[in-house]
């Protein structure tokens, strides 16, 4: 490889620079760009949505009316359920008592 | 990556969601009281009768409750008099005479059944005594028309 036919490096970049003249940037272009860099850097990813859903479930009052929520829930169908128990075990024993073909095996 | 150190809060925090769900659905099943032994329970509540609904029914029910009573004790006795019957012999005429006395015995049964239905749902309201009527209907007879349901593509294979 012959060396002497290559122009140095310098002497390329001024030539490119030169042929291609880049536009001016904007002010304060640089200090632009790093700020957004902060913002994305700070701002939560799609993947953080289970951390931010743990923290809110710790917050004492999303906590605590969860929990309330859950109880309610709880009573609700365990009373409703008892109830259809109930009234099940009253069909039988009044279809017990007036059908004899219920009654017989 | 944050999200492996937040698995173990979100599971404490559903698992403690459950024991309070469970916590509640408990308490509510044992809070309830206990069933009555009122034979006649199920109407008050299901039809929503009043006591002087209930006591036009409750004469109608102690009347036919001797009835089936009887009624019981003969279809139990056809049914083990079929059963000794049938350990000393497969078949044979006496085996069909059984059968049929059995089947008549218990379209009598059914007969009877429906005419106290239709006397119990007289002396209820219009709307509560229709609705009894049908629901008794389908609870005392659905038996046999499973019976009849499941049978029915075997006997179309027959023919």
């Amino acid at each position: 490889m012959n060396s002497d036919c290559t122009p140095p490096d310098s002497e390329l970049r001024t030539l490119l620079r030169s042929a291609h003249p880049a536009p001016a940037l904007l002010p304060r272009f640089q200090d632009r760009v790093w700020r957004r860099i902060e913002r994305e850097a700070a701002a939560p990813g799609p993947a953080d949505w289970l951390g931010r859903l743990v923290a809110r479930l710790f917050h004492p009052a999303w906590a605590l009316s969860g929990l309330t929520a859950m109880m309610l829930f709880g009573l609700g169908l365990g009373w409703y359920s008892a109830e259809a128990r109930s009234l099940a075990a009253e069909r039988n024993r009044y279809l017990a008592a007036v059908s004899p073909l219920h009654r017989t095996p | 990556m944050k999200s492996p150190s937040r698995l173990p809060r979100l599971a404490l925090a559903l698992g403690l969601a459950a024991v309070v769900f469970g916590l509640g659905y408990g308490v509510a099943s044992r809070l309830r009281p206990a069933p009555t032994s009122d034979e006649l329970a199920w109407l008050v509540h299901e039809f929503g009768l009043t006591a002087a609904e209930m006591a036009r029914v409750r004469p109608l029910h102690e009347g036919y409750r001797p009835q089936c009573a009887e009624m019981c004790d003969r279809i139990a006795a056809q049914n083990r008099e079929l059963t000794a019957l049938l350990r000393q012999t497969a078949g044979g005429p006496e085996v069909e005479r059984r059968l049929r006395e059995i089947a008549a015995l218990r379209a009598e049964c059914q007969s009877r059944m429906l005419r106290h239905f239709e006397q119990v749902a007289a002396a209820l309201p219009a709307a509560q005594g229709t609705r009894y009527l049908a629901e008794m209907q389908r609870l005392t007879l659905d038996l046999q028309q499973d019976m009849e349901a499941g049978l029915a593509p075997r006997s179309h294979e027959r023919h």
